[in-house]
């Protein structure tokens, strides 16, 4: 009998986070406050996050220790299993060996909780109560109000209303945990109250979501505001994935040749990467592949560079995958296309050349996701089906050439709680949207003259 | 018309273009501009000016979203 699970038993869980700041060829640009065009300064993180997980924002040390408070939570559903795909192999008739790392057993669902959890312990010993945040689609709500209840925190989750009206088991979940969570625009804020002074029954937005939970944790005793994504001390937090995806392959004697993730805001996809990019700085052949949306194809199609924020050229350079402050004749081509959120390590790691990036259109990803589904059971979350997706075409390349490619995949989360997306999709309801190559072009060429980062 | 939003799930087309404050979302157009005539509904909703202060400004990120935030608490 084939092997269809590759496990690490707890003690092989690893002890210690992989922090590639310490192996960056080149370093990342810092952060600089838009106000000073000066690097942002601890102090002015203080007021939202602990002191402790500043210092690992800004920590250069290559291996940070994973305290065992911490350790225990994590083992509740760490080690992850590494499933090898027969099933998706067959489907596609390849010569590829597919394998996947589960992130979809924790308690919520995704990798969210490997850095939930740590933020929780880490604001707990820094003597904080009480945690506020905000959540889209309810992802990382979920994962937070889990993470808080485990270390006996108060958690408040402003969630965005239109998805808080859709998503009603989302908020069940939080609030099973302990949390509490409530649809925001809220009346609980001044920034939340004089939206609902205009509009009763406004839908809200990501931006009125940050704005309520920061100004939560500024202004309430003894809490603090805690991020999901795009920050350093995230994705080092996440890098436990990769960790342990090595000892699993080597476990079987296999490397992968190719390593794959989604990106949003680059967390998970750092946090299988970054350990096998380690490989790479230091001579290991490996490819390692960021997917994001062909609606949104900021490291696609954006060179990094120095750019503006602002057609008018009132903001500082900032280092950036850009599109370009000035592009024309259309400016309102613009907004769509110069969207960027990209975690400064994964822009790095793009531009020094140890990652490429790759989109595809939300038609493509669905089918991928529903084809996984068919196959190997699970159902992923929409925003996995881009790795998915890429681990397809990969391994319909690898076909083509005859070769054995090993691919390896986050799968980042499970799609129990999106069936609304895949119902869309399979009733037609979605279509493709994707950006014309002939408009970038135009634009690259525009952008030649910008200065680049060094 | 929906659309799977990564950030928020499905949503209509009408969220898009209201939902800062009554102006669309910065990424409307790469989101939809294949599905529907995006660009003569904005233009047909928003007047040329509206619409450069829409676009003119990047994209902020999460984090100088955050800074600003601070800033004015």
């Amino acid at each position: 009998m084939n092997k269809k699970k590759i496990t690490l038993p707890d003690n092989e869980i690893p002890r210690q986070w992989y922090n590639i700041q310490a192996d960056l060829p080149n370093p990342i640009p810092p952060p600089l406050n838009p106000a000073t065009n000066t690097p942002i300064s601890p102090d002015m993180l203080s007021a939202v996050f602990p002191m402790n997980l500043i210092e690992q924002e800004l920590s250069t040390e290559r291996w940070i220790d994973i305290p065992e408070a911490v350790l225990e939570k994590l083992l509740m559903w760490r080690p992850t299993p590494l499933y090898r795909a027969y099933a998706l192999e067959k489907a596609l008739d390849t010569p590829a060996r597919i394998y996947f790392k589960n992130e979809g057993v924790s308690p919520a669902g995704s990798h969210k909780p490997n850095t939930a959890i740590a933020q929780a312990y880490f604001n707990k010993v820094f003597g904080i109560k009480r945690i506020a945040t905000e959540t889209g689609a309810g992802q990382w709500g979920s994962a937070l109000s889990f993470a808080c209840n485990q270390f006996g925190l108060q958690c408040k989750v402003y969630m965005v209303r239109i998805s808080y009206n859709q998503k009603p088991y989302r908020k069940m979940l939080m609030e099973t945990w302990g949390a509490q969570c409530v649809p925001s625009p809220s009346p609980d804020t001044n920034a939340g109250r004089k939206f609902l002074a205009e509009n009763p029954e406004h839908p809200g937005s990501l931006g009125i979501s940050i704005s309520e939970a920061i100004e939560d944790a500024v202004t309430s005793k003894d809490t603090r505001y805690s991020l999901g994504s795009v920050l350093n001390h995230v994705i080092l937090h996440q890098t436990i994935i990769g960790l342990e995806a090595q000892k699993q392959m080597a476990s079987i004697n296999e490397y992968p040749d190719i390593i794959i993730g989604c990106a949003g805001g680059g967390s998970n996809f750092s946090g299988l990467a970054l350990p096998f990019v380690r490989d790479k700085i230091n001579g290991k052949k490996v490819k390692v592949i960021a997917v994001e949306p062909a609606s949104c194809p900021t490291l696609t199609k954006g060179p990094y560079i120095y750019d503006f924020g602002d057609t008018a050229e009132t903001t500082p350079l900032l280092a950036m995958h850009s599109l370009g402050h000035a592009f024309v004749p259309a400016p309102i081509h613009a907004g769509g296309l110069r969207y960027h959120g990209m975690a400064p390590i994964v822009s790095r790691l793009l531009v020094d050349g140890l990652i490429e990036a790759k989109a595809y259109t939300q038609l493509q990803t669905f089918a991928a996701g529903v084809t996984f589904a068919r196959t190997e059971g699970f159902v992923p979350a929409p925003e996995t089906n881009h790795a998915i997706a890429c681990a397809i075409e990969e391994a319909k390349k690898a076909k083509e050439e005859g070769k054995e490619k090993v691919i390896l995949l986050n799968w980042s989360g499970h799609g129990i709680m999106d069936l609304a997306a895949y119902d869309a999709y399979l009733s037609g309801k979605l279509e493709d949207s994707a950006m014309g190559d002939d408009e970038i072009q135009k634009l690259l060429q525009d952008l030649s003259k910008y200065p680049k980062p060094k | 018309m929906i659309i799977y939003c990564s950030k928020l799930g499905l949503i209509e087309i009408s969220y898009c273009l209201s939902l800062n404050e009554g102006f669309p979302c910065k990424n409307i157009i790469g989101c939809w501009k294949d599905r529907t005539d995006i660009l003569r509904i904005l233009k047909e909703k928003f007047s040329e000016k509206e619409l450069r202060e829409i676009f003119a400004i990047e994209g902020s990120s999460k984090i100088s979203k955050i800074l600003e935030i601070i800033k004015k608490q």
